[in-house]
């Protein structure tokens, strides 16, 4: 016997099941699209850090393959 | 005729006062306080245009409306005001300490922190007020401590709260030098705070200085695509600058682009601060988020500092992290005058100053992340 096709003074018992079903679902699913924040921060941070990671990686050998020239440096000193 | 039709003082609602009086208080603190004045001045004012009644400037077809169409939904102002901003900042002491990209990396953590509460708060969970995915990181945005990045990405986003975003960011990052201190004293003893930065020996080359800009649009738009425009526009106007050929490019953006833009945005964003739409709870709680977006983009800025230093072996001062957030050059300031309270001759400038510029490219990256990442999850 599926829940639907109980007698009708099973009406409220079917409501309250039905109202505790959804609000689980939603429960269940705003849980999801916290969990899809949680997601978004994570790899938000990942992207940042990868990205200037990679960038500083790159920078500091620059550094190391292009000296300043003999003239900016006595300009510098 | 009723008079009610053509007399605009019958007409005023009791939004349209208070939004009256916010745009003259904006204006006071622009000309009596010095808050910002290039910005809070337009804004102000134009937030007083807006809420004239039958004034119709922000209606459909008058002028700030028509502004709002051309240079705010367009994207096209915070991208042409990137080439000014790009054109003004020296990026040399990021140069020579490359690693502080690292705090401005760190310092981005307020952007994500807060769009996370947002969306909790809103849509998420717990649905006290009506932010959508998409309306929370335009709320966190607010945390990249840059007018231009929440502009542009509130707007790509399509937010219902673009001039809160707009307004908040702008006005905090005024306030940085009252938001900030409390934590970083909070978070740093005076002995770290005495902390001495040795001096770098040399200079950056004029070649890497040229090739820099290259090469970050390259590695950041190859990476992270959605951050092209503004990491473009922001590194053409420092090419402008370093290559040193383009003397007359360079000014015209450092000034005449900048100032022209910076009218148009500023009386453009006060334009868009109508009380009917602007005077809601949700308005109030953007405003709340966005100084938990500074705190937070200091927190994490400030304990990344912190592993740098003990990792250095007591090399970097760990208050150089809070530059990391990119509302240049308020937070270098901050830090320098918290490093001579603890130390007369603790002279952090220079170093702080290269966080604070690292951040300014870490925050457009973080806005890019923020536009590939939401589309994904909507």
């Amino acid at each position: 016997m599926t829940l639907y096709s109980m007698p009708a003074r099973t009406d409220a018992l079917t409501a309250i099941i039905n109202v505790l079903y959804h609000h689980t679902n939603s429960a269940r699913q705003e849980g999801c699209t916290m969990l899809n924040a949680l997601w978004i921060v994570l790899l938000g941070m990942a992207i940042i850090f990868a990205v200037l990671g990679i960038l500083l990686a790159v920078m500091v050998l620059l550094g190391k393959l292009v000296r300043p020239r003999g003239k900016e440096e006595k300009e510098d000193k | 005729m009723a008079a009610g039709e053509f007399l605009g003082f019958l007409n005023l609602t009791w939004q349209a006062v208070v939004m009256l009086v916010i745009g003259g208080v904006l204006v006071w603190l622009g000309i009596a306080k010095k808050v910002e004045p290039v910005l809070l001045v337009p804004i102000g004012f134009g937030c007083i245009l807006a809420n004239i009644p039958l004034g119709g400037a922000s209606e459909a077809g008058g002028f700030l409306a028509i502004l709002r169409e051309a240079g705010i939904h367009t994207e096209i102002f915070p991208l042409l005001i990137f080439i000014g901003v790009g054109a003004m900042i020296d990026f040399e002491p990021f140069l020579q300490r490359p690693y502080t990209i690292l705090l401005g990396a760190a310092a981005q953590f307020g952007i994500f922190g807060t769009f996370f509460l947002a969306y909790l708060l809103g849509d998420g969970w717990l649905h006290v007020l009506d932010f959508s995915l998409k309306d929370a990181a335009s709320i966190g945005i607010i945390g990249s401590a840059d007018g231009p990045t929440s502009i542009y990405v509130a707007t790509v986003l399509q937010s219902k709260y673009t001039a809160a975003v707009v307004v908040a960011a702008y006005s905090y990052m005024a306030l940085v030098p009252i938001i900030q201190p409390p934590i970083i004293k909070a978070m740093c003893s005076k002995e770290e705070r005495a902390l001495k930065m040795t001096s770098v020996a040399g200079t950056v080359s004029q070649r890497t200085k040229i090739l820099f800009p290259i090469i970050t649009v390259l590695v950041v738009g190859l990476f992270a695509p959605k951050a092209t425009p503004l990491i473009g526009c922001l590194m053409f106007g420092n090419l402008l600058r370093e290559c040193g050929v383009v003397e007359r490019l360079s000014l015209a953006a450092q000034n005449e682009l900048a100032n022209i833009v910076t009218i148009l945005l500023g009386i453009t964003v006060g334009g868009m601060m109508a009380g009917t739409e602007f005077l809601r709870p949700e308005t109030i709680l953007v405003f709340i988020l966005g100084i938990v977006a500074f705190s937070l983009d200091t927190v994490a800025g400030v304990l990344l500092g912190k592993l740098m230093c003990v990792l250095s072996g007591r090399k970097v001062n760990p208050m150089i992290g809070a530059c990391g957030i990119s509302a240049f050059p308020m937070s270098s300031r901050v830090v320098q005058k918290l490093g001579l309270e603890a130390n007369p001759y603790n002279h952090l400038l220079m170093p702080a100053a290269g966080a604070n510029v690292a951040g300014q490219i870490a925050s457009v990256v973080a806005g890019g992340a923020m536009l590939m990442l939401i589309p994904l999850f909507t």
